[in-house]
């Protein structure tokens, strides 16, 4: 990589597929509810503290890290974010609220969280001294130097990086196919598009938005993790990392899943690089632009692509490459 | 013939925006009853209605002798029940396959197949769009879809919204005439609502006429089509 450390390159894989775990959550609860999910970053800064747990109470070290946080994160907060659907929206809806009274509700739900959160931290500090555990509970850098180490490129680097980037491309295609091959997969993505006629034939539209907010909780929560792998970990994380998990669902084209997932990545690779060669190009310290970046992304593929990413057409291109390759064009049969 | 259907002293709408009053009808079974009406009398309503898709704030919906006003459509889609409705009766992003694979998704896999199958011999113009996904279907080929889905959850009763509007005449009346050998060939009981009322009241058994949410007329086809004035102020027709 052109001047760039292995060790940034992995710290960056990591965040932008943070991001990505995120900002496809983020869009698969929009495309349900239409209503953006405010408290989306904070619920998945519960899944770091559901990894500072973990890793404290149970001694973890290098993999096993991952192997015991992630599947409890997932189910943690993918149940957390249920009941935000089931307790708070889905009543509030039904109850006649639009669009704004819901939105507000996830702001208030957001404000909430983080004092649950910086309770927890201090329930977590008594419980961590209680049982001799040397681990903070905020501003928390350790967990670095917990994770297991691979040779990478004649470097001795974390794999933090490597693991969360194989757990979101494992995601995008168990995803890909619940949505495509499975009788379930097929009746969301109906209850997604159509809901009445959906309901009408016979499929319960509710319970799916219930799964499709479960899902994207989880996967938060799983983002959570990484999170905490490569960051400082501290109760107000979300409200830093909100705005990035927005940049990527709208680059994307928020109603799509995988655009989401596309435009978190992207997002998170822009934070990270843009400022670093920024700095060099401009010969001054750019590290505190990083958001700009990213707000940069959205306002340059809106303008080349109003719908987001996922909207780019490309089956008139699959079409036309035989076409091309073949050194003619030729008037298809459409 | 038996009642299928019966709606008893309904009064339902939207929320608290009220637009039924006080609708009282039996719909036969293995008939076809055309319900028809000016834009906004609440014809659509009315079938959402059955169908839970409202508020009914008073009166039962009895089918078979089981109270269904207040159930959860998807509860009232197993009872035997299919509706189409007027726009959006199809999944555009969906293929015409994943459409039919969605109207059976309740069904154990073989029987599921053999539904798909059925259904694909009913209307066999879909046969060759399997992989295309539905929005880019021609207006009458959305609606053979539509009746296709339908079919698959081999329902008893089948409610149509407007399945003609936006057609060119030549396939409405291939439309009407496919709904008309439900009711001969497959012993359907049917609910039609229709723009063209000529065109409906003439393969109709029993014609309903709603006004401003009220039932006007109640009675046989051809007496509503010769009504001096009830046909002149309402249908368009002299
Ligand atoms: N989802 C809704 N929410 C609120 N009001 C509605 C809704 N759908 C319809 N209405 C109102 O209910 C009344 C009856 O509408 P409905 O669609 O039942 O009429 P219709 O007889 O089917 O008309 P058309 O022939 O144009 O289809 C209208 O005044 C309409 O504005
Ligand atoms: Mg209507």
């Amino acid at each position: 990589m052109i001047g760039i450390s292995t060790i940034f390159f992995l710290e960056t894989l990591a965040y932008a597929s943070t991001l990505a775990l995120l900002s496809l959550g983020l869009s698969l609860t929009y495309t349900t509810t239409r209503v953006p999910n405010f408290a989306h970053a904070t619920i998945a800064s519960i899944g770091t503290y559901v990894l500072l747990t973990v890793v404290g109470l149970m001694r973890l070290r290098g993999l096993n890290i991952y192997l015991y946080s992630i599947p409890a994160a997932f189910i943690t907060v993918g149940i957390i974010t249920l009941l935000q659907y089931v307790l708070v929206l889905k009543p509030l809806a039904d109850r006649g609220n639009g669009l704004i009274g819901l939105m507000i509700s996830t702001l208030a739900l957001d404000i909430i969280l983080m004092g649950v959160i910086n309770i927890y931290a201090d329930f977590l500090l008594q419980t961590f001294k209680a049982k001799k555990v040397k681990l903070q509970v905020r501003d928390q850098p350790a967990l670095r130097s917990y994770d297991a180490r691979i040779e990478l490129f004649g470097q001795n680097v974390n794999v933090s990086g490597l693991v969360a980037f194989a757990t979101l491309i494992a995601v995008a295609i168990l995803l890909w196919l619940l949505l495509n091959k499975t009788k379930t997969g097929i009746a969301m993505r109906a209850a997604i598009e159509n809901p009445a006629l959906a309901e009408v034939l016979g499929v319960n539209v509710n319970r799916m938005y219930m799964l499709a907010w479960f899902l994207a909780g989880g996967l938060a929560g799983v983002g959570g993790v990484f999170m905490g792998m490569v960051q400082k970990i501290s109760p107000a994380m979300g409200a830093l990392l909100i705005v990035s998990v927005f940049a990527g669902s709208i680059a994307g084209g928020i109603t799509s899943v995988f655009g989401s997932m596309l435009g978190g990545l992207l997002v998170g690779f822009a934070e990270n690089f843009g400022p670093y060669y920024s700095s060099l190009l401009l010969n001054m310290d750019m590290t505190g632009y990083d958001k700009m970046f990213s707000l940069g992304i959205i306002v340059v593929v809106l303008l080349l692509v109003p719908g987001g990413l996922a909207s780019l057409d490309l089956s008139g291109l699959k079409k036309r490459l035989p076409l091309l390759r073949a050194g003619g064009v030729e008037v298809s049969g459409e | 013939m038996p009642t299928a259907l019966e709606l008893v002293d309904v009064n339902a709408g939207y929320g608290k925006l009220h637009i039924l009053y006080d609708i009282s009808l039996e719909i036969p079974e293995k008939e076809i009853t055309v319900i028809v009406g000016p834009n906004g009398s609440g014809k659509s309503t009315l079938l959402k209605t059955i169908f839970g898709l409202t508020t009914i704030y008073s009166g039962d919906v009895i089918y078979r002798g089981v109270n269904i006003a207040g159930k959860k459509p998807h509860d009232i889609a197993k009872l035997g029940i299919a509706y189409l409705p007027q726009v959006g009766n199809v999944f555009d992003n969906l293929t015409v396959e994943e459409n039919l694979r969605m109207a059976a998704h309740d069904f154990p896999k073989t029987a599921a197949r053999e539904a798909i199958e059925e259904a694909l011999e009913m209307f066999p113009v879909l046969k060759a769009f399997r992989k295309r996904k539905a929005k880019t279907l021609s207006g009458g080929e959305k609606q053979m879809l539509a009746m296709a889905m339908a079919m698959i959850r081999k329902p008893d009763l089948v409610i149509f919204d407007e399945p003609t509007a936006a057609l060119a005449p030549k396939i409405a009346v291939q439309v009407l005439k496919e709904i008309v050998r439900l009711r001969d060939e497959f012993n359907k009981t049917i609910i039609l609502v229709e723009q063209n009322a000529k065109r409906a009241l003439e393969i109709g058994d029993k014609a309903v006429l709603l006004v401003s949410g009220r039932i006007q007329f109640k009675g046989g086809p051809k007496e509503l089509l010769t009504h001096p004035e009830l046909s002149k102020l309402y249908l368009g027709l002299k």
